[in-house]
């Protein structure tokens, strides 16, 4: 078990008391999310689609790589590691 | 007097205000920033209380509640899914909302087509299989950018009996609260369709319902048609008017007669015909109609009026309220003979209502 912070993009701060930074306690980026959902429960369906994987212009970045060039839900997230989330640049 | 409205963006919610009538209307928001408000219904019995769904290219489409009028909203916590494996997806959006009469019950049409329903506001949903998995889904297709269940109507003294919209796949009725349903296209014709009246597959834009009377009106992709007996049988009225193609249909809640429509060009322009702004209004169910327009431009208007976009009001007469895809909002307190702008750079209207004094 890994101790991670995560990064939140102002417009789900309004989901997470207003807080810019949530410190969770998780192995994989999977639990990451699901940690956060425990706490701040209006975050998780911003973040996953109805099937459970990461909505298509939400970026998860692990320190400076994009979760998805790694394992996906299934990244491993060291100790110590920062997790920030993004809305991906879509439309030009 | 209407002095309060509820205006759904593509960016976001609005809501204006008036302190009297002739007054300029104060406008304030967005609320729900960013988001496209689809759809948007008041509770029948709890005063203030109202439901939104939204949509946004990122975070996904949920539904937000307010308890004072729309000056806040909150995130609901669920939304209406098909099960899982069912369809490609779950869940794309919510297109439409509908309470019961007595409130005890929500309804909410969703995409990919289906109709869910709530008894406790919300939290949790019910599929309903009848009309769902009904054996002729197969003949439902995507309309462009839509492939949804929305305008679920519930008769005003039969509270069992529903009729919903398929874009595109027709109406459907039922008269033992949702169990059961059967296709209620009886006389609407399909021209996407090789057959001229088949029995589903039609692409609905919209049906509204007289709430004294449970008389129906309903525009589609062909023609504009009434309905006096829940859905049986349609009688199209689309004689009179300018165009067979439109979104927005709208009736006097005062009067089953007294019925609004904006006609558009073809599937093909999808804006008003000959880019003027006009409401076309009939007094008698739509056996005649006449242009209800002064007040709305009438040259170089290439604008469109979508689906939830046209609203009517109680009032003797009623007032009508009407939204455009390029965010021109108009307003006329009696009935359509006088129109006046209330917003002029709105982003593309979705859908609006008035709030109740």
């Amino acid at each position: 078990m890994s101790f991670v912070q995560v990064r939140l993009p102002g417009a789900l701060r309004t989901y997470a008391d207003e807080q810019a930074l949530v410190d969770v306690a998780a192995g994989t980026l999977a639990e990451v999310l699901a940690a956060l959902g425990q706490t701040h429960p209006l975050l998780l369906p911003r973040l996953l689609a109805p099937d459970g994987s990461l909505r298509p212009y939400v970026n998860v970045f692990l320190g400076a790589d994009n979760v998805r060039e790694l394992d996906g839900l299934a990244t491993q997230v060291p100790h110590g590691s920062t997790i920030t989330i993004l809305p991906a640049v879509a439309g030009g | 007097m209407v002095t309060r409205l509820l205006v759904g963006t593509d960016k976001g919610l609005f809501r204006l205000h008036r302190p009297g009538l002739g007054q300029p209307w104060n406008i304030e928001g967005p609320l729900l920033p960013g988001q496209s408000v689809l759809a948007m219904a008041r509770h029948p019995r709890r005063p203030g209380s109202w439901l939104a769904a939204a949509r946004h290219p990122v975070w996904g489409a949920h539904l937000y509640a307010s308890d004072d009028d729309g000056s806040q909203w909150r995130s609901l916590d669920s939304v209406p899914l098909h099960p899982e494996h069912r369809h490609a997806s779950r869940f794309e959006s919510v297109w439409g909302l509908t309470w019961s009469a007595d409130g005890a019950r929500l309804y909410a049409g969703i995409d990919p087509a289906g109709l869910f329903a709530s008894d406790d506001d919300g939290g949790r949903w019910q599929d309903l299989p009848g009309l769902n998995d009904h054996p002729t889904r197969h003949q439902w297709q995507p309309a462009r950018h839509l492939f949804a269940a929305h305008s679920l109507c519930i008769h005003p003294a039969h509270p069992d009996w529903l009729i919903v919209a398929i874009s595109s796949g027709g109406a459907y009725r039922s008269m033992d609260g949702g169990r059961n349903w059967l296709p209620a296209n009886a006389g609407v014709r399909a021209g996407h369709l090789p057959e001229p009246y088949p029995q589903v597959g039609h692409n609905v834009h919209r049906i509204v319902m007289h709430g004294g009377s449970g008389r129906l009106y309903r525009q589609c992709y062909t023609g504009t048609y009434r309905s006096d007996d829940w859905g049986q049988t349609w009688q199209e009225i689309t004689s009179g008017l300018p165009g067979d193609f439109g979104y927005a249909v709208a009736v006097d809640p005062g009067d089953p007669d007294r019925v609004f429509q904006v006609p558009e060009s073809s599937a093909d322009l999808r804006i008003v015909v000959d880019a003027r702004l006009r409401v076309f209004r009939s007094e008698d169910g739509g056996t005649h109609w006449s242009s209800a327009s002064n007040g709305l431009p009438q040259a170089h208007a290439y604008v469109t009026v979508l689906r939830e976009a046209l609203h009517t009001a109680e009032g003797s007469p009623c007032s009508v309220w009407l939204g455009t895809a390029t965010g021109h909002l108009f307003g006329s307190d009696d009935g359509g003979e006088q129109w006046h702008l209330l917003a002029a750079f709105l982003p593309r209207i979705l859908c609006l209502r008035t709030i109740p004094a």
